[in-house]
């Protein structure tokens, strides 16, 4: 018989919480034996606190899962509480997206606040959905939160829910499914493909649901708490290719006292470290456990934030920033001659305007893959590709290389694109822009950020906001554009779009800027 | 044919107290439009999604529709779980809304082991008219007839507290997370619950005697047992919950015998589903099939008619023998041989057939603080995997030890043994356990089947009602042995080993006549197995 006790952590499972209108919500809670805790950390997640296997294989725990919880107690001496959302878990009521939380988590800090396992200041804790019950605790419940521990912040709606700048998320039907119940749905019973590519009001029913709240969800999503400033120290862990990088960005730039860490990642690789992320050798050094910055958060909760850590691609490296760094805008704007079809057109980024257009056919039926494969967008945990070769051939994406660069360029902070373009389609029109680092010799390329915008029938003009980087562009490297007109599964097309419509983007109106740091 | 299932998820069955909620799975190349189709229901506490797996999805690429159902309060379905409650309410209502949907041909039968049998057999006791037949694995449904708790030993089992904590809330709870190892010592067990951290959790209940393993809430009557007309499907491993072939006695016995079938093969609890080939560090591939190949025969005989061949009444793996056997019927045992324990002149333990010798004692020391323990880690309990070479435990001084000579000849036992014991204790009250184990030539001491063993608490020695000892008593004990279909080989010796404690699964008597859940650890005490003409020590073998 086994009787080792390796973490000497006592627990409690299924305690009763009564939520904002009573309805009993379900934590677990984790405190060190024989010691009075230091301080209380309230994790709040979606995906069930008694959940006996991470989501996917990681040596590190999901936030808030019973191994988390007790690795954390035990390295930190704080009492942690995981709290199951209403609906979710063990919790009762209904889980209805994003409308129940901020009023659930000002209870769920009031409660514990009193309860005889806890003590000391309350530190708040999520990832993901779980980082939005946090930052709403955070920001209310300002007496007794005395700090913020976020990995991938939402946001508010129009950052990662119901989607981006107005264009909603196809994929995140397959979070819906996955949230359809207190267990995690399995996800790997559909024909992704198949129902992914049905109108959206048909996707419900393609994937067995009466009743998923598909067509509420950008409703509820006003609920979403957005990204005013936290009155408390937070640290904000994201990165590079995680959705809500651009959201995680702006809460830290807008909180007077953050630590913002943005790695080499995906959304999955910032909860579960891993030094090989989108097919890139990150190397060892890239690698952060969420763990030791929870421990490290709960060790100074009186001092103010250090800094903003960010793994700079390119260098590959991190470095410490200041606040806010200096930077100076780099433009770059596109043109062609022959067309920017393909790679193999002479689409080209300059620090010149070009005069021209440059026209393409989009395809409903054929849209423009956001990845080779629906790996990403079922699972989060399936490998990304952060090399866009695979979009190389395709007639209905344009692109624009620069010239190789003389000098190592930096680039830190958010891409913005002024598009001027038009469409012959009646309804509105999508667009999607992708910048890369393109490798010499052009064989391999780095994908940097993506944005979207929808325009308007009858308009022309619209500001694309990529999101931040942090990338040094090596002598010999060229910077890269791509528009398209679609991005499946993960940006939905608009309603009532034609099944082929034309699109043209007019250089003269149509501008890439860029963040320079000045030396 | 696409391999993609059709699944209709979290569909919602109401009861007109709450609905319960299930999922619907269809095999490749059918829908809710096609059909109707023979189906499957699956009621669980464990999370209905434990169907999905591909080991239950061949049973619905078979031409079948499942409907995986969370039980009340578990899962997404209203109302609040009762652990070990009869809900065939419930089970009629689930299995009559299957029946009547529309891609349902109207018969259903239901599948599950352990607790997901026992739902089974629920829900036949209400006799819905859709449901044809039932495969209720791995659990035991018939009471015991003695009336005390607890299976009739009167021990109480600390191993439930673990089931408990794995089904508090209303999702399957992460049991490895609490320290259980620190907290297993915990006295009074009557707040075991709250040390372990699982407040919310059932236990009390177990406590206070309102709910029991085998009790009025879980078992079938012997009239309800009887009135089972259904065809069923009985399976079992030889390492699992051996109540189940007392169930399948009283089905044998009964007036539809003829359409209950029973397959027992070299698997544990888990192994109803996937055997192992390894168990307990024995090679035991020989004696595993796929046990949901043989539910699908049985499944397409009874649900799609036609000329599928009839189930052998008995299909068991003779260990010992080593070989698949189709029986008439089980137990096969017409004779018996008695064999007496006794000791040796240098003391030994041995087991005799004759009855002549000394009166003798054998006496060791129990300390409920350090009792005799099993490898079975905490954290895992269930699905744990500890030796069947009980060697480990024989060498400790508190688990006494009685071995045949060499047979000559094999000695097939098929049936259920039974001690029966003189004990005395220095104590108010003690538990004795005793079990069975082959002695191979090269001194191994091999478990033939059993997971849970069997004792008995002396105070209820003669019924429900405690019955303290008093200074030196001797009493005498009948105690169940294990269920086996066994050859003790040639060259082999037969063993009998007898204990005062066999945790982690039993709480450990302290000696003390209070209730079992109030007592503290107490002082080590004296427990004594006499052998003899005055007071015999006797096992009951049912020889083939």
């Amino acid at each position: 018989m086994r009787f080792l006790d390796e973490y000497g952590v006592d627990v409690r499972f299924d305690e009763a919480i009564a939520g904002s209108d009573g309805c009993r919500l379900s934590v677990n809670m984790f405190r060190p034996n024989g010691i009075r805790p230091s301080a209380t950390v309230i994790v709040w997640t979606p995906f069930g606190n008694g959940r006996s296997t991470p989501l996917g294989p990681s040596p590190v725990p999901s936030l808030g899962s019973p191994r988390h919880c007790r690795r954390l107690a035990a390295a930190a001496q704080v009492t942690v509480v995981s709290v199951d959302i209403r609906g979710r878990g063990d919790s009762d009521g209904e889980f209805v997206p994003f409308v129940h939380e901020q009023a659930d988590a000002d209870a769920v800090v009031t409660a514990l606040a009193g309860h005889p396992w806890c003590a000391g200041p309350v530190v708040v804790m999520g990832q993901g959905y779980g980082a939005a019950c946090a930052v709403a605790a955070a920001r209310n419940a300002t007496g007794l939160v005395t700090a913020a521990f976020l990995i991938s912040p939402p946001g508010g709606p129009g950052e990662v829910f119901p989607g981006r700048d107005g264009v909603r998320r196809a994929d995140l039907l397959v979070w819906r499914h996955l949230m359809a119940g207190r267990h995690p749905l399995p996800t790997g019973f559909a024909d992704w493909a198949e129902v992914l590519t049905r109108p959206w009001q048909e996707q419900e029913h393609g994937l067995g649901h009466e009743n998923l709240g598909w067509a509420d969800f950008g409703a509820t999503a006003a609920g979403l708490p957005g990204d005013a400033p936290l009155p408390v120290p937070v640290t904000i862990l994201t990165g590079w290719w995680d959705p809500a990088c651009r959201p995680s960005w702006a809460l830290a730039r807008s909180c007077p006292d953050a630590e913002l860490v943005v790695g080499p990642w995906t959304a999955y690789a910032a909860r579960h470290p891993s030094q090989h992320v989108g097919g890139i050798d990150w190397g060892p050094g890239s690698v952060v456990d969420p763990l030791e910055l929870q421990v490290d958060l709960l060790h100074r909760a009186s001092e103010p934030a250090r800094r903003t850590r960010v793994f700079v691609t390119g260098d590959n490296a991190w470095h410490d920033l200041p606040r806010t760094p200096s930077t100076v805008e780099w433009t770059l704007r596109p043109s062609s001659s022959r067309g920017a079809w393909t790679t193999a057109g002479d689409g080209q980024l300059a620090d010149t305007a070009g005069t021209g257009a440059d026209e393409f056919t989009s395809d409903l039926a054929d849209p423009v893959p956001a990845q080779p494969s629906l790996g990403q967008a079922v699972s989060p945990s399936a490998p990304a590709q952060l090399d866009l070769t695979f979009v190389d051939g395709r007639h209905d994406v344009l692109v624009y290389t620069s010239a190789p660069l003389p000098a190592p360029r930096l680039v830190l902070g958010e891409l913005t694109l002024e598009l001027d373009a038009d469409s012959d389609s009646p309804a509105e029109a999508l667009w999607v822009a992708s910048v890369e680092d393109v490798f010499p010799g052009g064989t391999a390329s780095l994908h940097l950020a993506l944005g979207v915008a929808a325009v308007r029938p009858g308009e022309r003009k619209a500001v694309l906001r990529l999101g931040p980087i942090g990338h040094r562009f090596l002598p010999g490297h060229r910077v890269r554009l791509r528009l398209a007109a679609t991005c499946a599964p993960l940006f939905r097309p608009a309603d009532h779009v034609p099944a082929r419509e034309q699109r043209r983007v007019h250089h003269a109106g149509t501008a890439l800027r860029l963040p320079e740091v000045v030396r | 044919m696409s391999s993609i299932r059709r699944i209709l998820w979290a569909r919602r069955i109401p009861t007109g107290d709450g609905d319960l909620v299930a999922d619907v799975v269809f095999p490749p190349g059918h829908d809710e439009t096609t059909g109707p189709l023979p189906t499957l229901v699956a009621r669980t506490p464990y999370g209905r999604q434990s169907f999905l797996r591909e080991v239950w999805l061949r049973l619905v690429d078979r031409g079948y529709v499942l409907v995986a159902c969370d039980l009340r309060g578990r899962g997404d379905s209203d109302g609040r779980f009762a652990p070990w409650q009869r809900d065939t309410g419930d089970g009629v209502t689930v299995i009559e809304w299957a029946a009547a949907q529309p891609w349902s041909d109207g018969r259903v039968g239901t599948i599950g082991g352990s607790y997901d049998g026992l739902t089974q057999w629920w829900a036949a006791a209400g006799r819905p008219a859709p449901l044809r037949c039932i495969v209720p694995m791995a659990v035991g449904v018939r009471g015991r007839p003695g009336g005390r708790p607890f299976m009739d030993t009167g021990i109480p089992w600390q191993y439930w507290m673990w089931w408990f904590a794995l089904t508090a809330g209303r999702t399957r709870q992460d049991v490895t997370a609490p320290a259980w190892g620190r907290h297993w010592a915990h006295r009074p067990l009557r707040t075991f619950h709250e040390a372990v951290g699982f407040p919310t959790a059932a236990w009390p209940d177990y406590v206070e005697g309102r709910i029991d393993c085998l009790g009025p809430g879980w078992r079938l009557s012997e009239e309800e047992l009887a009135a089972v007309d259904l065809p069923a499907l009985i399976v079992l491993g030889w390492w699992d919950d051996l109540t189940t072939l007392e169930t399948w006695q009283a089905l044998q016995a009964g007036p539809h015998a003829a359409n209950k079938h029973l397959l027992v093969g070299a698997w544990d609890h888990v192994g109803n589903i996937v055997p192992r080939a390894r168990l307990g560090g024995e090679d035991v591939s020989a004696g595993s099939l796929d046990p949901l190949a043989v539910v699908g025969e049985f499944l397409d005989r009874h649900l799609k008619g036609g000329t599928v061949p009839e189930l052998p009444r008995a299909r068991m793996w003779h260990s010992g023998a080593n070989r698949w056997e189709d029986l008439a019927g089980y137990p096969g045992g017409t004779g018996e041989r008695v064999l007496h324990l006794a000791l040796d002149e240098s003391g030994s333990g041995v087991l005799r057939r004759d009855a002549s010798g000394p009166d003798t004692t054998d006496e060791w020391l129990h300390d409920a603080a350090d009792p005799v323990a099993t490898l079975t880690p905490l954290d895992a309990f269930a699905w744990s995997d500890p030796p069947h070479d009980q060697r480990y435990l024989e060498a400790r001084p508190d688990v006494r030890v009685y071995t045949s000579a060499p047979l000559t000849a094999p000695v097939t036992v098929s049936g259920r043994g039974r001690f029966e014991l003189s004990v005395s204790a220095d104590a108010a009250d003690a538990d004795v356990f005793a079990w069975i184990t082959d002695v191979h030539p090269d001194g191994r001491s091999m478990l033939p089947a059993g997971f849970e063993l069997e004792g008995r608490r002396l105070s209820v020695r003669n019924g429900p009602r405690p019955e303290p000892l008093t200074d030196g008593e001797v009493v005498r004990v009948g105690v169940d042995a294990q269920w086996l279909h066994h050859t003790f080989a040639a060259g082999h010796r037969i063993r009998v080993l007898i204990s005062s404690a066999f945790t982690p699964t039993c709480a450990p008597a302290t000696g003390s006549d209070a209730h079992w859940a109030d007592q503290e650890h107490g002082r080590p005490f004296a427990v004594r197995v006499h052998h003899g003409p005055t007071h015999p020590s006797t096992v009951h073998l049912p020889l083939q």
